[in-house]
């Protein structure tokens, strides 16, 4: 049974990119897409996925109020960060919980970009 | 603002940084050739001559500053030929703004001189738009055939950014197009 995935994202372009490779590349099913840190946390509440993906910069609420909200209420909820941002915001995210963070772009035509996000993935399931 | 303004030579010496970063990104994400149409310099002027600008403003408690893309309407499709819908085409436009933006603010020199800038989200702007002049740098690229200018500027805050400012551009833009 393929893992169950919630993406959000403020911009539509990527959500459909990663979308589209976590279906087809990963074998993963999304059930819930979204555009802010309020609804990252209204559909993991509705879904419980095994994994959300979490932009940082989002309108109206956040990826790292939206973390901490959604690991207040799910401890055991896997995240993954992604997000353009480098810089002390990647290692803050970790230390709130974040299981892996992954930096934009995400070059899906790439091995090398393809074997750091399987290995984040392992990362995140594995430990 | 005279010529002698040290934000001038700060910028003049990270003018490298800036078009490394702005080459990579757009080279990684259109997954084609990029030429320098213009040489990244250091000026004192605002962008002007696109039919679009894409503006991500980024600030920390000191300084305030904001990327702006400038290029063609018409010419995103040629960029974008996979996507079909407007809307998500200029979302892509907006992440290479996020990725130009995030790769050049977290450059290790850049942050020595400016401290950690938080960036927001972009926005657009059609046609003209009037801005500040804040010290910055400029330049034009090539890829797909299709002109870019980048520019990015920063000024010292008299007083720390209110939210509302770094969402909107710290007051330094006034929107004349239709804003997205």
């Amino acid at each position: 049974m393929s893992k169950r995935i919630v993406i959000v994202d403020d911009s539509n372009f990527l959500i459909n990119q990663l979308a589209a490779f976590m279906e087809e590349a990963m074998d993963y099913t999304v059930v819930g897409k979204g555009s802010d840190g309020n609804q990252a946390i209204a559909l993991y509440r509705e879904h419980k996925p095994d994994l959300i993906t979490l932009d940082i910069t989002m309108p109206n609420k956040d990826g790292m109020e939206a973390l901490e909200e959604i690991l207040k209420e799910f401890p055991e909820a896997n995240v993954m960060m992604i997000s353009a941002i480098r810089g002390p915001e990647m290692a803050k995210c970790i230390k709130m919980g974040a299981k892996a963070y992954m930096e934009k772009p995400l070059l899906f035509n790439e091995d090398q970009f393809l074997q750091d996000f399987k290995a984040s993935l392992a990362e995140v399931f594995d430990g | 603002m005279s010529a002698a303004d040290p934000l001038q030579g700060t910028l003049a010496s990270l003018s490298p940084v800036f078009e490394s970063c702005v080459i990579w990104a757009v080279r990684a994400i259109l997954e084609s050739d990029v030429k320098v149409k213009a040489p990244f310099e250091s000026v004192h002027s605002i962008p002007e001559g696109s039919s679009l600008y894409c503006i991500l403003p980024t600030a920390n408690t000191r300084y305030h500053a904001q990327l702006v893309m400038g290029l063609e309407e018409s010419e995103i499709e040629t960029m974008f030929p996979q996507e079909m819908d407007a809307r998500f085409r200029k979302d892509a436009i907006g992440e290479m703004a996020n990725v130009i933006s995030g790769l050049f603010v977290a450059d290790d020199l850049f942050i020595a001189r400016f401290g950690y800038l938080r960036p927001s989200t972009p926005f657009f702007s059609e046609g003209a738009f009037t801005a500040r002049k804040d010290w910055g740098l400029m330049g034009k690229i090539e890829a797909k055939g299709k002109e870019m200018l980048l520019h990015f500027s920063i000024r010292e805050l008299k007083e720390p950014p209110t939210a509302a400012q770094n969402e909107f551009g710290g007051g330094a833009l006034k929107r004349e197009g239709s804003p997205d």
